[in-house]
């Protein structure tokens, strides 16, 4: 299930083992290459682009440079990540191969996960997920934290920020090793004020505030180590823990007497994964734990004095294993087979009302899958997944996936895939209100894309298209109903229905001539994505509801054109970034009301000038960015005050 | 021709009732004639939106002309109501508009809707009231204290310390009383010359609603709470307490424990009572509206009138001089939601779409 960071790096690893034992024939390096590529629909997000981006958020990043839907609350506010349409549960999230959504309520806030401590991302979009494991029925995003062992000098890094609003972040890392062991560690410190300034149009009259008690401090630290036990075999270990503390600012029209609401997050995971690489066989096992803490308070303050109204701390654990085997038939054909055994343990309690909910899930599952690579044109793979969930088998999870080279440059993949994703221990626990008896959310994707893709060595010029065209279906998808006394409830109510396509062009080209040394760089991102409810509410029942305008309306928060524009100069250690990101309109009631109930859409520019400089052997780099640079006001959350043009400045050293 | 003169006819007849009963201090109108009911001139609809979301609204309804406008303070103004439009009280020609979430309450003219001024630095207000013309009292959800409040400056200048969260006031005489809902099961009485909780009686778990009929008896409904909490769950009930020696003399237990009855009124005359009775996620026996009759009798009749049929009844209220009833379905609580306009025989009149979680009925 859990594929581990090893098995990402496996190309590189091959490689080193060719070169220094010469045993691997080359079949067996394309073998590698299959299982990689094979008809998956994916994106990579490089270990460069995560190192320049160490200022942004994950979340920030991947809305910048991918088709997925980023809905943030603000700066170091709560962020989700969506795809095509989806709800954020629908998208799995893994570190280092560990499943790291809360069980608790099924998502992963991205605020907390500083790109610092990542050096991979890779996002599986659609029914490609499921070869990863189940449950993203919109995609999956993989992280990984790792180091590799091979002969390198001691290295030292450390970055400092000072941004607007006293934004402030410091990063170090350290990094030693040797061709059989190696480690490094990492620790980022952050704080924020987010005293930005802004036009408060919800009150009146309208004035000017300052945003208040939005302030925020975040600490991680993360190390990593892998030890060679023999040519063949390898041990890696990763050790996460992240704190935050912050405060929750109140929407724009509050005028009340103040309150204290804050949230404090922890995060602390680790994973121990072994890796056998053998001429036909590869083998890995991962098996970790996580541990997450997150206390919630909100207290208002009266003239007797602070009313302390909700004080709800929450703890989720897990301890997750699982295997993977890879064993190569043939020039043709490879077979992959995974198993996984993960417990998880919740526990929250609002210590003034005393509500709250034990709960434990054992979750075990296991697919196979054989993968075919054509002596030409025709790549493809099978999957079949299977699941058991404290004691209840999911139905069988298939997954296919084909590949067609029409050209040299060009080609077409198809995927079709059935899904399920189990309730929240929330969704089937909270007290009140949550449903033991709900089933899991099932749903049917299929996507086709058609990529192209073009290098041409003598004009230094290459660029990439790919087009990708989507269905899915998903059927009793959990709700919510709120109700004042009345208590809110999960129901398996909702059925949607999902169609979109996404298109990818990414082009670069180095100058020769006058302008030798200058290389543009340039890529852009567009998503189109109708996801509709088409079902009314209590259609089950008799009296069909005929009042209901939702049926066959997009889903809240979710617009129907995203995009974002990127194109990058670099000149003798200049690089100069332009960002461009578009967010369409987006409807906050189900039934699509445009009068006050719209969203507009709105672009947001960012623009940032990078200076290297190698002094001796160190590596001084300089960094300054402006974001938001025309001061455009907008709202990403209904009346959430955003900041206006704000800049940091960033200082890196690398030793 | 004919038509008009009807028409002009029905509305002097209005605008005469209304002027007579808005001079009145207790308005309790005649007796309507048995042929032609008379309306309250218009309907204030709360639209209370997502919690959180900010997109609260409110709407009016012209009962003469069943035509409905919706956002009618945001129109005005230029700016939104608000986070979570929880209850309004027209307090001395003006609208007091009570905005939960957002810690205050907004001052509308009634007529022209246009903005007058905002009670601000409130935690959770629930409902305002006024006591006399120097003061008006707002309970809390999320503060231990009533605020009392200056009409004539719209700034606080004292409070009651109650020690729980208060919700809807009944009058009676010079007393108010007021429940505390969340996981509580008390009837606080206050004595309002000197604003103070002089008594406290208790109730079944988790008393929402409160009202006093014409007889000087309160009413309070209670839905009981919810099972598993530590708190536990009782059935839920409709009691009657006695003003004059603040002692329970009735209960009526709703039919079964699935029941989680809300939004008690009473019509005009203060003779009647109606409420929802509702069940989450699913039906429950007597759902729908229910009236209750012969009140002040030791065994007050409670019937269903208005089956809720597949429909979420989430907001309810009476009209003081025609007894029709205006109930809100807020549907998936994420669009907008209807109103039915129902005759006091539960006959529909009128159906129409109000804002998002149209959830209380204030009538001009």
């Amino acid at each position: 299930m859990a594929q581990t960071p090893a098995l990402f790096s496996s190309t590189q690893q091959t490689i080193e083992l060719q070169d220094s034992t010469r045993k691997l024939s080359a079949a067996k390096i394309s073998a590698i290459r299959i299982e990689k590529s094979i008809a998956i629909t994916k994106t990579e997000i490089d270990s460069v682009l995560l190192s320049q981006s160490v200022n942004s958020s994950l979340a920030g990043l991947l809305s910048k440079e991918t088709p997925v839907f980023v809905k943030s609350y603000g700066m170091g506010s709560m962020a989700t990540v969506s795809f095509r349409g989806t709800a954020p549960s629908h998208t799995q999230v893994k570190w280092n191969g560990l499943k790291i959504n809360n069980p608790m309520l099924g998502q992963v806030d991205f605020s907390q996960l500083p790109i610092w401590m990542i050096d991979k991302a890779k996002i599986l979009h659609g029914g490609s997920s499921l070869v990863e494991g189940s449950g993203a029925l919109g995609g999956s995003v993989h992280l990984y934290s790792t180091v590799h062992a091979k002969q390198q000098k001691p290295k030292l890094s450390l970055v400092q920020r000072f941004a607007s609003f006293g934004n402030l972040g410091t990063m170090v890392s350290a990094k030693a090793g040797n061709s059989h062991i190696a480690g490094e560690v990492r620790y980022i410190y952050e704080e924020a004020g987010n005293n930005f300034k802004f036009n408060n149009n919800a009150v009146l009259p309208n004035r000017t505030d300052i945003q208040r008690n939005a302030q925020y401090t975040r600490t991680g630290v993360s190390a990593n180590l892998v030890f060679k036990v023999a040519e063949t075999d390898k041990v890696t270990q990763s050790f996460w823990h992240l704190a935050s503390g912050r405060n929750l600012p109140t929407i724009m029209s509050y005028e009340g007497k103040g309150r204290e609401e804050h949230q404090k997050d922890a995060e602390t995971r680790y994973s121990a994964v072994w890796n056998r690489v053998r001429s036909r066989y590869r083998h890995s096992l991962t098996s970790g734990f996580s541990y997450n803490r997150m206390d919630y308070f909100l207290a208002n303050k009266t003239d007797l004095g602070q009313f302390t109204n909700i004080d709800s701390r929450s703890k989720a654990g897990s301890f997750q294993n699982s295997y993977n085997m890879q064993y190569t038939l043939s020039n043709n054909f490879i077979l992959k087979a995974d198993a996984s055994l993960n417990f998880y343990s919740v526990k929250t309690l609002n210590h003034i009302t005393k509500e709250g909910y034990k709960a434990t899930r054992s979750e075990s599952g296991a697919s196979a899958s054989l993968y075919y690579k054509g002596a030409s044109r025709l790549n493809g793979y099978f999957l079949i997944r299977e699941e058991l969930t404290d004691g209840k088998f999911t139905p069988l999870m298939p997954s296919l996936g084909i590949e067609y080279q029409l050209t040299k440059w060009a080609a077409v993949k198809l995927n079709a895939t059935r899904n399920y994703h189990l309730p929240t221990l929330n969704d089937l626990y909270w007290l009140p209100g949550g449903n033991p008896n709900l089933k899991p959310e099932r749903g049917y994707t299929g996507d086709l894309s058609f990529e192209i893709k073009s290098t041409n060595d003598t004009t230094n010029t290459s660029w990439h298209t790919v087009v990708t065209g989507y269905l899915s279906h998903i059927n009793d998808w959990i709700i919510w109903r709120p109700g004042e006394f009345r208590y809110w409830s999960a129901t398996n109510l909702k059925e949607v229905f999902v169609r979109g396509a996404e298109f990818n062009i990414s082009a670069s080209h180095e100058c020769l001539g006058a302008l030798d040394g200058l290389k543009v760089k340039t890529r852009a991102n567009w998503a189109i994505t109708h996801t509709t409810n088409q079902k009314p509410m209590d259609s089950s029942s008799k009296s069909a509801n005929t009042t209901d305008n939702s049926k066959g309306k997009q889903l809240i928060y979710i617009p129907v054109h995203k995009g974002n524009l990127f194109l990058s100069l670099n000149y003798s250690g200049y690089s100069l970034n332009w960002h461009s990101a578009y967010t369409g309109e987006r409807f906050t009631t189900s039934s699509n009301e445009k009068t006050r109930h719209s969203l507009p859409s709105y672009w947001l520019h960012n623009l940032s000038l990078k200076k290297e400089l190698t002094f001796l052997t160190k590596k001084i780099t300089a960094l300054i960015e402006v974001e938001n640079l025309f001061n455009t006001q907008y709202q990403a959350i209904l009346w959430r005050a955003m900041p206006g043009t704000n800049y940091s400045f960033t200082l890196r050293l690398d030793i | 021709m004919i038509f008009n003169i009807q028409k002009l006819a029905t509305f002097i007849l209005i605008i005469f009732f209304s002027i007579a009963c808005s001079k009145n201090e207790n308005p309790i109108p005649d007796p309507p004639e048995p042929q032609k009911p008379q309306y309250s001139k218009g309907l204030f609809i709360c639209n209370e939106g997502n919690f959180m979301y900010g997109n609260a609204s409110l709407s009016y309804y012209n009962i003469e002309t069943q035509t409905i406008t919706n956002q009618i303070f945001f129109t005005t103004n230029n700016a939104p109501l608000g986070d979570v439009c929880q209850s309004m009280n027209i307090i001395d020609g003006k609208g007091y508009v009570v905005v939960n979430n957002s810690g205050k309450v907004q001052v509308i003219d009634t007529t022209t809707f246009k903005y007058c001024g905002t009670i601000t630095g409130l935690n959770s207000p629930r409902y305002i009231e006024k006591i006399d013309n120097n003061k008006l009292y707002i309970t809390d959800l999320y503060s231990p204290i009533i605020s009392i409040i200056d009409p004539a400056t719209l700034t606080k200048k004292g409070e009651i310390n109650v020690g729980r969260s208060t919700e809807m006031m009944a009058r009676v005489d010079n007393y108010i009383y007021t429940t505390s809902w969340s996981f509580q099961n008390k009837v606080y009485k206050i004595d309002t010359r000197t604003d103070s909780v002089i008594d406290s009686l208790e109730v079944t778990m988790q008393p929402n609603s409160i009202v006093a009929d014409k007889f000087n008896n309160i009413w309070v409904l209670s839905d009981g709470g919810y099972a598993g909490t530590p708190a536990g769950q009782e059935r839920a009930t409709l009691t009657r307490i006695k003003t004059n020696t603040f002692t329970i003399d009735y209960i009526y237990e709703l039919p079964t424990d699935e029941s989680s009855p809300t939004k008690l009124c009473t019509d005009g005359l203060k003779e009647n009572l109606y409420f929802i009775n509702g069940a989450w996620g699913g039906s429950v026996q007597m759902g729908g509206i229910c009236k209750v009759t012969d009140i002040d009798s030791t065994s007050p009749k409670v019937e269903l009138i208005i089956p809720e049929k597949g429909r979420l009844f989430y907001g309810l209220g009476v009209d003081p001089r025609s007894s029709e009833i205006y109930i809100s379905d807020a549907i998936d609580f994420t669009q907008k939601g209807v109103v039915y306009r129902y005759s006091n025989k539960g006959e529909l009149v009128h159906q129409f779409q109000a804002d998002l979680i149209p959830g209380y009925f204030c009538f001009k």
